[in-house]
């Protein structure tokens, strides 16, 4: 699974992030190491870019972008001290449609 | 702050650094959007200076530190990482590794701690004394978000300064360790962030290139890292030579097979397992978002809403220009315009009555007080403009029109992130041709910056104006509105036809953070207001000045240096006669709105500063009923469109001939837009001759 194919309010753990060159160093720059918790968070109004949450912080990435990150679900419902992204509190429902 | 400073025995001490002691440099560097232009301003007071760092890099603010004698502070463009992604990264690192200043600021955003840090831990490689300035610390209090600081000054082995910029806190501390870092010549020690094979493999690389290091004066530490991360910059400057090489790539599979993952993402992860483990030491808090991220949220709901997204947008910009150009902007430029003809009357009056001579009273009315004067009195519309631009830059909404319009940008060929100089360049082309620095690619930039002088700068203000009063006082609002779409469109339509000529290639990552919506701090606002205004001002009183003195010169005598009763025997029309034939077509043949054309090259301003001097017009009302005499409302239409769209000013060549790397491509924009400016001033008067 990749991360574009994810909907938003959905969580997911980043797996690997494939592609190379520039683009790849600024992902892994910005904090999209394996092993990450991510969330999607909305997406802008024309269908692309997304906007995903990590590490505390809101970042916008294209479509083909979030494409080359791959991902494993994560169900952090559970997970009560998930704290990799502040936002995604468990008992947040509040997100976009 | 009662912490103890006595760690700095264990410190090691740096080998050399033998400048001239007496002046320290301080470098503010840290994340995109975390307060570095609040600190520099609160540091100098605003005030900018030429510096040590001014010749290798013209985007960099330096200024002298306030109550500090041969303290300098200079700010770094915000970046992410030291690897070289954008232009702004690349600026960043090269004056921390070749401009060597003496202690560096780092400037972290605790609300975005991992992320900051990341770039914290790259700095402390570089064998530079270094002080952190922990920032937002009055968010951090206000959501009961507590920092061990203690604790992390020693993980980090660098003093921690917790500040607030945007409040005014903890400056002084700040200035005074940074000081003290210069002074002491401590350097951050190596912290071993790295474990099992990535370690082993920085060990190894460290004793195979030292004497390189050495020798190409790099620190060794960052030169092993950046080789584990394959980052070619620092490769190709240690000028390594096979053998090494060789065993430099061994040692790399070694690891990589070791690991099961590749060079660049091993070290990524492990500067942030690090983090996020000195997070876990450090941060306790309550909540898991703070006030400022929830209100940042609530505000995105409605901001960057499915289908209200876009109509916002549009409506915040209308806004904008109806304060500039309406309400506001309007109410000071009368102010300010009776206030410069009571002036005028009353330096007319002074010379009539001491009696000088007729020629030096007309140069210094008629040229002098009508040119710079006719200028002037737009200044209101200018700082009104520039105030709402700085709002919006600082307030975070920027890259959410990125956001929001990337998608349609890309379309024409552009990507999101090309909005924001853009939306500058309303105000001015110079500011904003640099800050196409943070576009990633070169194709993006290029595209940029071509595009750039169609959005209609500030200074074609008063040109808009001064036709406006003359010939469309009641559709003065459906007229601007014209005028800044033509460019818009124009624009689009150019990018379009790059798209799929020189310009080809594939569309470019587009990886934007969003920061949380902040309160902009008025003084950042205020200043950057200033620091426009106050470049108008000197335009008007230099360029706009010495040309409408030429200009009163050249058409006030004839090839014989005899002064002429009538400007149409004058030099000055005898040059501008030769450029009449160009406009013909368009339909302004007269003379005078040729030299105009000329004049503003200087700067656009001076087109109206030419046309009241060759006029003769003193105020505004006698400036209207002379263009009348000159125009038709169509080709005063016309003679707008071609101002908006024609070369850009002198100033923003320079720009672009520095940002483009040569005078090559800004020939080529001057060439472009020309071109582009007739042929649709031209469609304007065939199109417009038919209606009317």
């Amino acid at each position: 699974m990749t991360l574009d194919m994810l909907k938003p309010g959905a969580r997911a753990r980043i797996t690997a992030v494939k592609g190379k060159g520039a683009l790849r160093r600024r992902l892994l720059d910005l904090g999209l190491t394996p092993g990450t918790i991510v969330m999607i968070r909305k997406v802008a109004p024309l269908g692309d870019p997304v906007e995903i949450c990590l590490r505390g912080f809101e970042l916008s990435l294209r479509k083909a972008e979030a494409s080359e990150i791959e991902v494993a679900a994560e169900d952090c419902s559970e997970n009560t001290n998930c704290n990799i992204c502040p936002y995604s509190k468990p008992e947040d429902k509040t997100s976009d449609e | 702050m009662n912490k103890s400073r006595k760690g700095n025995e264990n410190r090691r001490r740096r080998r050399h650094h033998d400048k001239k002691s007496d002046t320290v440099s301080v470098a503010i560097i840290g994340n995109p959007n975390c307060g570095a232009t609040t600190l520099f301003n609160r540091m100098t007071g605003g005030i900018k200076q030429r510096g040590r760092f001014f010749e290798c890099c013209h985007t960099a603010k330096e200024g002298p530190v306030r109550a500090h004698k041969n303290v300098t502070v200079v700010e770094l463009p915000g970046t992410y990482s030291l690897s070289a992604y954008t232009l702004n990264d690349i600026t960043a690192r090269d004056i921390l590794i070749n401009g060597k200043p003496d202690v560096i600021v780092n400037i972290v955003d605790a609300t975005g701690f991992e992320r900051s840090l990341y770039l914290t831990l790259q700095l402390m490689e570089l064998d530079i004394p270094m002080v952190v300035a922990l920032n937002m610390m009055d968010e951090v209090r206000n959501n009961d978000i507590d920092f061990d600081l203690q604790k992390l000054e020693k993980e980090l082995t660098v003093p921690v300064i917790p500040i607030s910029a945007s409040k005014n806190r903890g400056i002084h501390d700040l200035i005074h360790y940074a000081i003290e870092a210069a002074k002491d010549k401590t350097v951050p020690e190596k912290i071993d962030f790295c474990s099992g094979h990535v370690h082993t493999a920085i060990h190894s690389i460290a004793h195979l290139i030292k004497d390189d290091a050495e020798k190409a004066d790099l620190p060794l530490r960052f030169c092993c890292t950046k080789i584990v991360e394959g980052d070619e910059p620092v490769l190709k400057q240690l000028d390594l030579k096979d053998p090494e090489l060789k065993i430099i790539d061994d040692i790399i599979s070694d690891m990589e097979h070791h690991l099961n993952t590749d060079r660049e993402a091993a070290m990524a992860d492990m500067r942030y397992a690090f983090i996020q483990d000195l997070a876990a030491k450090v941060i306790t808090r309550t909540a898991s978002t703070t006030r400022e991220q929830d209100r940042s949220l609530i505000i995105d709901k409605i901001l960057t809403h499915r289908i209200f997204a876009i109509p916002i947008f549009f409506g915040i910009m209308l806004l904008i220009f109806y304060f500039t150009f309406d309400s506001i902007g309007q109410w000071l430029s009368d102010w300010l315009g009776m206030g410069i003809d009571k002036t005028v009357s009353l330096i007319d009056n002074g010379l009539s009555v001491s009696g000088v001579a007729p020629a030096l009273h007309s140069l210094i009315i008629n040229g002098v007080c009508a040119g710079v004067g006719s200028v002037l009195s737009f200044l209101p519309r200018i700082a009104v403009l520039f105030f709402f631009l700085s709002i919006l830059e600082d307030s975070g909404y920027m890259p959410r029109v990125a956001f929001v319009m990337d998608k349609l940008l890309r379309k024409v060929g552009l990507s999101g992130q090309s909005i924001v100089p853009m939306l500058i360049g309303f105000g001015c082309s110079v500011p904003a041709i640099m800050a196409t620095r943070s576009l990633p690619s070169k194709r993006d930039r290029h595209l940029t910056i071509a595009l750039i002088p169609f959005m209609s700068c500030s200074a074609k203000l008063p040109l808009y104006a001064m036709f406006i009063s003359a010939f469309f006082e009641d559709n003065r609002v459906f007229i601007m509105a014209a005028i800044y779409l033509m460019g818009i469109i124009v624009s689009v339509l150019c990018a379009l036809i790059f798209k799929h000529t020189i310009y080809k290639g594939d569309p470019v990552p587009f990886v934007l953070v969003l920061p949380p919506y902040r309160l902009p701090a008025m003084k950042s606002v205020w200043l950057r207001m200033w620091e426009n205004v106050k470049e108008f001002i000197k335009k008007a009183f230099t360029i706009v000045f010495i040309a409408t003195i030429v200009i009163w010169f050249l058409q006030s005598f004839d090839a014989g240096m005899n002064m002429v009763s009538d400007p149409d025997d004058s030099i000055l029309a005898a040059i501008g006669k030769v450029a009449v034939p160009l406009f013909e077509p368009l339909g302004f043949a007269d003379w005078r709105a040729s030299t105009a054309l000329i004049t503003g090259l200087s700067a656009k301003e001076a087109v109206v500063s030419t046309m009241a001097v060759l006029t003769g017009a003193t105020d505004g009302a006698a400036l209207s009923a002379m263009l009348i005499e000159i125009f038709t409302p169509l080709t005063a239409f016309v003679f707008m469109v071609f101002c908006l769209l024609y070369m850009p000013c002198v100033a923003t060549l320079a720009t672009i001939k520095k940002e483009m790397n040569g005078w090559w491509h800004a020939i080529l924009v001057v060439l472009f837009q020309t071109t582009v400016a007739w042929i649709v001033a031209f469609i304007v008067y065939s199109v417009g001759g038919i209606f009317i």
